[in-house]
């Protein structure tokens, strides 16, 4: 932005001194503060943080009765919290309290946000306790899946349009969420010293409506008591939201978002 | 007359008439509720799948069911194991696709976890070209214990063990109640058809590795 307010401010040389003075700190004072501001919110990349399940949809329930959601909501904000101190950030929650959330209202969030990056948080269950640790999702389509663009006949023999359903958005970056999701799996396994393991990709509904890079995570096993107790913990929680936050910044550095050319 | 007695006549002609009405009330009640019932079984009797005329079968068919693999551990593609059956062959492809599902939700018999809650019921089958449709009862979602692998789980366990087992049958379209639904669960599209996954099967690396299998025995 040109300096024009500050010129037209102090051409009236005949006033006072001391009033042209001040005029002239709070014009400087404003237009610091907007470029600032301004400069911040153009730069600040979003991230939604979203909590799985809510409201009557409890997700996966422990044995000892401890709700999937519950844990979802704590580890989202304990993450919030980890990434809200980078200034560059500007972070979201889709849902702050306890309440039912349909999956497309999640996206319609996202996508009207252009956000830059979409993290869903889970906890997995298995019919056997001895099942543990975290699991690391990416949406990917089938092999027979791949042609998906819709075809749309104009009337009245107008032009061929070809269009991506708004549910298959996340097509175009599939490349992008599987590097986050290779770097959230790296980072996890050494921070839980694991050897082995990768993300997995998959049919996941929410995340193919998503028109961004997306992962989601299950940070643990319900059904097992000690990852239950760990994912209750609220250190465990800060110290997960820790290295959370080096992936995202990890993924963030790493790249202009790779887009996979329609 | 005396005041006193008229009073107790009173309050006694109120209380036998409100206990009247109270066992009358009762009556109703129990009508309806056996009315109630009556209609409740005539339509189960009537969505039924029993057995019907145009279901002949003919000896037994070797199948290969898919139940969930034990110990599978976190972060691995193992999902399902199979466990070999003999069903009645059904003629029509239907009712054999039926079978199929009524051995996966009475659970596996040799190790390894069901895939179908408890109290899941087949509701409609049919086969258009070559996708089998199939309309499971509310309780494939709403006794979901949850989680993605969990989901997977179920979807591919009917998955694989339909198109293995069903010659002509590549695909499968899961219904809810009769309607379609976005997720089985919370996380898995079932707004779409699904085909084989035999990257999921523990100790094969693919539909190649099953065909072998098939072979060699
Ligand atoms: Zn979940």
């Amino acid at each position: 932005m040109p300096p024009a307010p500050v010129a037209r401010l102090a051409s009236p040389a005949a006033r006072p001194a001391p009033r042209l003075l001040r005029r002239l700190a709070v014009a400087a004072a404003v237009w610091l503060a907007a470029t600032a501001l301004f400069g911040q919110t153009v730069d600040r990349k979003v991230i939604i943080l979203d909590p799985g399940h809510g409201g009557d949809d409890n997700g996966a329930r422990s044995a000892a009765g401890t709700f999937e959601k519950d844990v979802n909501l704590m580890l989202a904000k304990a993450l919030r919290k980890e990434l809200s101190q980078d200034s560059q950030l500007q972070v979201l929650l889709t849902r702050e309290g306890d309440q039912r959330l349909a999956l497309e209202e999640r996206a319609i969030h996202v996508n009207r946000l252009r956000a830059d990056l979409f993290f869903s948080i889970h906890c997995a269950h298995s019919p056997q306790e001895s099942a543990a640790g975290f699991l690391v999702y990416y949406f990917q389509p089938d092999a027979d899946q791949t042609d998906t663009y819709h075809y749309l006949k104009a009337p009245l023999g107008g032009r061929e349009l070809r269009v991506l359903p708004w549910n298959l958005a996340q097509f175009q970056w599939v490349p992008a969420s599987k590097e986050m999701a290779g770097i959230l799996q790296r980072r996890l396994n050494e921070f839980y010293s694991r050897s082995s393991g990768a993300p997995m990709g998959g049919p996941l509904k929410l995340l193919a409506t998503v028109n961004c890079p997306a992962v989601l995570l299950e940070a643990g096993h319900l059904s097992n008591p000690a990852d239950e107790q760990r994912l209750d913990d609220a250190g465990h929680q800060d110290a997960l939201a820790r290295v959370l936050r080096q992936a995202v910044a990890e993924f963030l550095k790493a790249s202009e978002p790779i887009r996979e050319t329609p | 007359m005396n005041r006193k007695v008229l009073l107790i006549a009173l309050a006694v002609t109120l209380v036998l008439s409100l206990a009247g009405v109270w066992i009358l009330y009762r009556q109703e009640r129990a009508k309806q509720a056996a009315d109630r019932q009556e209609a409740q079984e005539a339509a189960a009797e009537a969505m039924a799948p029993a057995a019907t005329p145009d279901d002949v079968t003919q000896g037994e068919l070797r199948v290969k069911l898919y139940f969930r693999a034990p110990a599978q551990s976190a972060g691995t593609l193992a999902l399902l194991t199979p466990e070999v059956r003999m069903i009645p062959q059904s003629i029509r492809k239907e009712y054999l696709i039926r079978r199929i599902l009524e051995a996966l939700l009475a659970g596996p018999a040799k190790g390894g976890g069901r895939t179908i809650p408890k109290g899941t019921l087949v509701r409609q089958v049919f086969i258009t070209n070559n996708l089998a449709v199939i309309d499971f009862s509310r309780e494939i979602s709403v006794r979901h214990p949850g989680g993605v692998l969990g989901e997977m789980a179920t979807v591919y366990s009917i998955v694989n063990s339909v198109v293995d087992n069903v010659p002509g049958v590549d695909g499968v379209r899961i219904l809810v109640d009769g309607s379609e639904r976005s997720t089985l669960a919370g996380h898995l599209a079932l707004d779409r058809s699904f085909g084989a996954a035999p990257q999921f099967i523990a100790g094969a690396t693919g539909r190649d590795a099953l065909i072998q299998e098939e072979n060699l025995e």
